[in-house]
Protein backbone atom coordinates (compact mmCIF):
# COMPACT_ATOMS: atom_id res chain seq x y z
CA UNK A 1 0.00 0.00 0.00
CA UNK A 2 1.05 3.31 -0.69
CA UNK A 3 2.72 5.54 1.82
CA UNK A 4 1.76 8.66 0.23
CA UNK A 5 -1.29 11.60 0.28
CA UNK A 6 -1.50 14.51 -1.35
CA UNK A 7 -3.28 17.48 0.89
CA UNK A 8 -4.09 20.98 -1.26
CA UNK A 9 -6.04 24.18 -1.03
CA UNK A 10 -7.78 24.94 -4.11
CA UNK A 11 -6.70 28.75 -4.77
CA UNK A 12 -9.98 29.74 -6.25
CA UNK A 13 -12.10 28.36 -2.89
CA UNK A 14 -9.62 29.26 -0.48
CA UNK A 15 -12.75 29.50 2.29
CA UNK A 16 -13.22 25.01 1.72
CA UNK A 17 -11.52 22.99 3.77
CA UNK A 18 -8.41 21.91 2.76
CA UNK A 19 -8.81 18.11 0.35
CA UNK A 20 -6.81 14.87 0.84
CA UNK A 21 -5.83 12.96 -1.95
CA UNK A 22 -5.29 9.00 -2.11
CA UNK A 23 -4.29 7.59 -4.83
CA UNK A 24 -5.07 4.23 -6.32
CA UNK A 25 -3.24 1.43 -5.43
CA UNK A 26 -3.56 0.03 -8.48
CA UNK A 27 -3.54 3.33 -10.61
CA UNK A 28 0.27 3.30 -8.89
CA UNK A 29 0.96 -0.49 -10.09
CA UNK A 30 0.42 0.56 -13.70
CA UNK A 31 2.36 3.79 -13.14
CA UNK A 32 5.47 1.87 -11.87
CA UNK A 33 5.54 -0.80 -14.83
CA UNK A 34 5.56 1.75 -17.11
CA UNK A 35 1.67 2.14 -18.46
CA UNK A 36 0.94 5.80 -18.17
CA UNK A 37 0.93 8.01 -21.57
CA UNK A 38 2.75 11.31 -21.49
CA UNK A 39 0.88 13.51 -19.24
CA UNK A 40 0.24 16.37 -21.77
CA UNK A 41 -2.41 13.69 -23.14
CA UNK A 42 -4.67 14.61 -20.04
CA UNK A 43 -3.87 18.31 -20.24
CA UNK A 44 -4.80 18.70 -23.64
CA UNK A 45 -8.12 17.07 -22.63
CA UNK A 46 -8.43 19.19 -19.84
CA UNK A 47 -7.95 22.55 -21.71
CA UNK A 48 -10.64 21.57 -24.58
CA UNK A 49 -13.30 20.53 -21.60
CA UNK A 50 -12.56 23.95 -19.64
CA UNK A 51 -12.53 25.88 -22.58
CA UNK A 52 -16.17 24.12 -23.05
CA UNK A 53 -17.43 24.94 -19.98
CA UNK A 54 -16.02 28.45 -20.00
CA UNK A 55 -18.05 29.15 -23.19
CA UNK A 56 -21.05 27.53 -21.76
CA UNK A 57 -21.53 24.57 -24.59
CA UNK A 58 -19.96 21.58 -21.72
CA UNK A 59 -23.88 20.29 -21.65
CA UNK A 60 -22.86 19.15 -25.36
CA UNK A 61 -19.28 18.98 -25.02
CA UNK A 62 -17.27 15.63 -26.57
CA UNK A 63 -13.43 15.31 -26.76
CA UNK A 64 -11.66 15.28 -29.94
CA UNK A 65 -11.97 11.44 -31.23
CA UNK A 66 -8.25 11.77 -31.45
CA UNK A 67 -6.77 13.62 -28.55
CA UNK A 68 -9.47 11.31 -26.72
CA UNK A 69 -7.59 8.14 -27.91
CA UNK A 70 -4.39 9.21 -27.29
CA UNK A 71 -4.78 8.16 -23.83
CA UNK A 72 -4.61 4.77 -24.82
CA UNK A 73 -2.51 4.75 -27.94
CA UNK A 74 0.58 7.43 -27.45
CA UNK A 75 3.63 5.66 -26.70
CA UNK A 76 3.77 4.90 -22.75
CA UNK A 77 6.54 7.17 -20.61
CA UNK A 78 8.19 4.00 -18.80
CA UNK A 79 8.46 3.10 -15.48
CA UNK A 80 8.11 5.56 -12.54
CA UNK A 81 9.50 5.04 -9.31
CA UNK A 82 6.71 5.84 -6.37
CA UNK A 83 7.55 9.24 -6.03
CA UNK A 84 7.61 10.28 -9.64
CA UNK A 85 4.20 9.01 -10.00
CA UNK A 86 3.22 10.97 -6.70
CA UNK A 87 4.14 14.27 -9.00
CA UNK A 88 2.69 12.34 -12.32
CA UNK A 89 -1.06 12.12 -10.17
CA UNK A 90 -0.20 15.54 -8.96
CA UNK A 91 -0.71 17.26 -12.40
CA UNK A 92 -2.74 14.86 -13.62
CA UNK A 93 -5.81 14.96 -11.03
CA UNK A 94 -5.24 18.47 -9.05
CA UNK A 95 -6.70 21.13 -10.26
CA UNK A 96 -3.86 23.23 -12.70
CA UNK A 97 -4.17 26.15 -10.63
CA UNK A 98 -2.88 24.65 -7.60
CA UNK A 99 0.63 23.99 -9.00
CA UNK A 100 1.00 25.84 -11.95
CA UNK A 101 1.02 28.99 -10.82
CA UNK A 102 2.40 31.18 -7.48
CA UNK A 103 0.99 31.76 -4.65
CA UNK A 104 2.18 33.46 -1.59
CA UNK A 105 2.07 29.91 -0.09
CA UNK A 106 2.28 26.28 -1.13
CA UNK A 107 -0.70 25.34 -2.37
CA UNK A 108 -0.17 21.37 -1.93
CA UNK A 109 2.18 18.87 -0.57
CA UNK A 110 2.71 15.22 -1.04
CA UNK A 111 3.21 14.05 2.88
CA UNK A 112 3.19 10.29 4.42
CA UNK A 113 -0.36 8.53 5.37
CA UNK A 114 0.48 9.00 9.05
CA UNK A 115 0.84 13.02 8.45
CA UNK A 116 -2.78 12.88 8.08
CA UNK A 117 -5.14 13.22 10.97
CA UNK A 118 -7.06 10.15 11.41
CA UNK A 119 -9.66 11.80 13.58
CA UNK A 120 -12.09 13.41 11.85
CA UNK A 121 -14.36 15.23 14.51
CA UNK A 122 -13.61 18.73 13.21
CA UNK A 123 -12.53 17.44 9.72
CA UNK A 124 -14.37 20.40 7.99
CA UNK A 125 -11.38 22.96 9.70
CA UNK A 126 -8.53 21.42 9.04
CA UNK A 127 -6.18 23.51 7.17
CA UNK A 128 -3.04 22.96 5.54
CA UNK A 129 0.17 23.99 8.27
CA UNK A 130 2.81 26.18 6.90
CA UNK B 1 -17.97 -21.22 -25.16
CA UNK B 2 -17.10 -18.97 -27.05
CA UNK B 3 -14.22 -16.52 -27.51
CA UNK B 4 -14.52 -13.01 -28.47
CA UNK B 5 -10.79 -11.44 -29.34
CA UNK B 6 -10.69 -7.51 -30.70
CA UNK B 7 -7.59 -5.49 -31.27
CA UNK B 8 -10.06 -2.33 -31.32
CA UNK B 9 -13.81 -0.90 -31.50
CA UNK B 10 -14.91 1.75 -34.00
CA UNK B 11 -17.90 3.83 -33.95
CA UNK B 12 -19.86 4.50 -37.44
CA UNK B 13 -17.41 6.97 -38.40
CA UNK B 14 -14.84 5.07 -38.06
CA UNK B 15 -13.28 6.96 -34.97
CA UNK B 16 -11.71 4.56 -31.84
CA UNK B 17 -14.41 3.60 -29.60
CA UNK B 18 -13.19 3.10 -25.58
CA UNK B 19 -15.90 2.08 -23.51
CA UNK B 20 -14.62 2.44 -20.04
CA UNK B 21 -16.12 1.67 -16.67
CA UNK B 22 -14.93 3.36 -13.66
CA UNK B 23 -15.42 1.64 -10.21
CA UNK B 24 -14.76 2.68 -6.85
CA UNK B 25 -15.91 2.34 -2.85
CA UNK B 26 -14.03 4.38 -0.40
CA UNK B 27 -14.35 4.54 3.39
CA UNK B 28 -15.08 7.84 4.21
CA UNK B 29 -14.06 7.45 7.94
CA UNK B 30 -11.10 6.56 7.87
CA UNK B 31 -10.83 7.84 4.10
CA UNK B 32 -9.26 4.31 3.00
CA UNK B 33 -9.77 3.62 -1.13
CA UNK B 34 -10.87 -0.33 -0.52
CA UNK B 35 -11.52 -1.02 -3.75
CA UNK B 36 -11.45 0.64 -7.36
CA UNK B 37 -11.35 -0.09 -10.85
CA UNK B 38 -10.24 2.62 -13.26
CA UNK B 39 -9.97 5.14 -10.79
CA UNK B 40 -6.37 7.16 -9.93
CA UNK B 41 -7.30 8.37 -7.12
CA UNK B 42 -10.01 8.94 -4.64
CA UNK B 43 -10.39 12.48 -2.91
CA UNK B 44 -11.88 13.56 0.66
CA UNK B 45 -13.53 17.12 -0.03
CA UNK B 46 -14.81 17.62 3.69
CA UNK B 47 -17.29 16.27 5.42
CA UNK B 48 -19.68 13.49 3.20
CA UNK B 49 -17.77 15.02 0.51
CA UNK B 50 -16.10 12.36 -1.64
CA UNK B 51 -14.61 12.63 -5.06
CA UNK B 52 -13.09 9.98 -7.74
CA UNK B 53 -10.78 10.74 -10.53
CA UNK B 54 -10.67 8.76 -13.16
CA UNK B 55 -7.72 6.91 -14.81
CA UNK B 56 -8.55 8.25 -18.37
CA UNK B 57 -11.13 10.69 -19.38
CA UNK B 58 -14.84 9.63 -20.77
CA UNK B 59 -15.51 10.78 -24.08
CA UNK B 60 -18.13 13.42 -22.33
CA UNK B 61 -19.81 14.07 -19.12
CA UNK B 62 -22.95 12.60 -20.23
CA UNK B 63 -21.77 9.06 -18.61
CA UNK B 64 -23.66 7.27 -16.79
CA UNK B 65 -22.79 7.56 -12.71
CA UNK B 66 -24.27 5.90 -9.80
CA UNK B 67 -23.08 6.89 -6.38
CA UNK B 68 -23.99 4.65 -3.53
CA UNK B 69 -23.52 5.62 0.25
CA UNK B 70 -24.17 3.28 3.50
CA UNK B 71 -25.70 4.29 6.48
CA UNK B 72 -23.38 6.67 8.85
CA UNK B 73 -24.17 4.51 11.61
CA UNK B 74 -21.29 1.52 11.58
CA UNK B 75 -24.07 -0.44 13.32
CA UNK B 76 -26.29 -0.54 10.90
CA UNK B 77 -23.74 -0.10 8.04
CA UNK B 78 -25.29 -3.29 6.24
CA UNK B 79 -29.32 -2.70 6.99
CA UNK B 80 -29.14 0.45 5.40
CA UNK B 81 -27.91 1.30 1.96
CA UNK B 82 -28.26 4.67 1.87
CA UNK B 83 -29.38 8.21 3.94
CA UNK B 84 -31.80 10.28 2.94
CA UNK B 85 -29.74 12.29 0.58
CA UNK B 86 -27.29 10.15 -1.04
CA UNK B 87 -25.53 9.52 -4.74
CA UNK B 88 -23.17 10.76 -7.37
CA UNK B 89 -22.88 14.41 -8.60
CA UNK B 90 -23.31 16.96 -5.65
CA UNK B 91 -23.14 19.40 -7.68
CA UNK B 92 -22.55 20.59 -11.32
CA UNK B 93 -19.10 20.37 -11.45
CA UNK B 94 -19.10 16.55 -12.85
CA UNK B 95 -16.15 16.31 -16.05
CA UNK B 96 -15.17 13.78 -17.55
CA UNK B 97 -12.18 12.92 -15.61
CA UNK B 98 -14.00 12.86 -12.40
CA UNK B 99 -17.21 12.50 -10.15
CA UNK B 100 -18.40 13.89 -6.92
CA UNK B 101 -20.14 11.43 -4.63
CA UNK B 102 -21.94 12.81 -1.64
CA UNK B 103 -23.77 11.72 1.59
CA UNK B 104 -26.26 14.29 3.51
CA UNK B 105 -29.11 14.13 6.21
CA UNK B 106 -30.05 17.23 7.22
CA UNK B 107 -25.93 17.92 6.82
CA UNK B 108 -23.69 16.21 5.19
CA UNK B 109 -22.11 13.66 7.12
CA UNK B 110 -19.49 11.03 6.66
CA UNK B 111 -20.58 7.20 6.10
CA UNK B 112 -18.35 4.09 6.33
CA UNK B 113 -18.96 3.22 2.78
CA UNK B 114 -19.43 5.88 -0.48
CA UNK B 115 -18.88 4.35 -4.00
CA UNK B 116 -19.23 4.90 -7.67
CA UNK B 117 -19.96 3.11 -10.46
CA UNK B 118 -19.63 5.40 -13.89
CA UNK B 119 -20.20 3.72 -17.53
CA UNK B 120 -19.91 5.24 -20.92
CA UNK B 121 -17.65 5.74 -23.61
Amino acid sequence: MTKYRVIFDDPDHLDEPTKVLVPSQNWLDMAMSGGLPPIWVYWQLQDDEQQAIKEGRHSTFKHDPEKHALQWTAPRIGPLTEEEAMEYLVMKDLPRRCWSEEHNRPMFKIVRTEQVPSDRQFRNAWEMAA
Amino acid sequence: MSTLKVNSFQDTSGNGFYPARVSGTLNGSSFALEQSNGVSSAQDNGVGKYQFNFSNNFSNAQYFACGVIANYDANTYSSYLTLNYGGGNIDDTRTTSQCKVGAYESSYADVPSAGVLCEGP
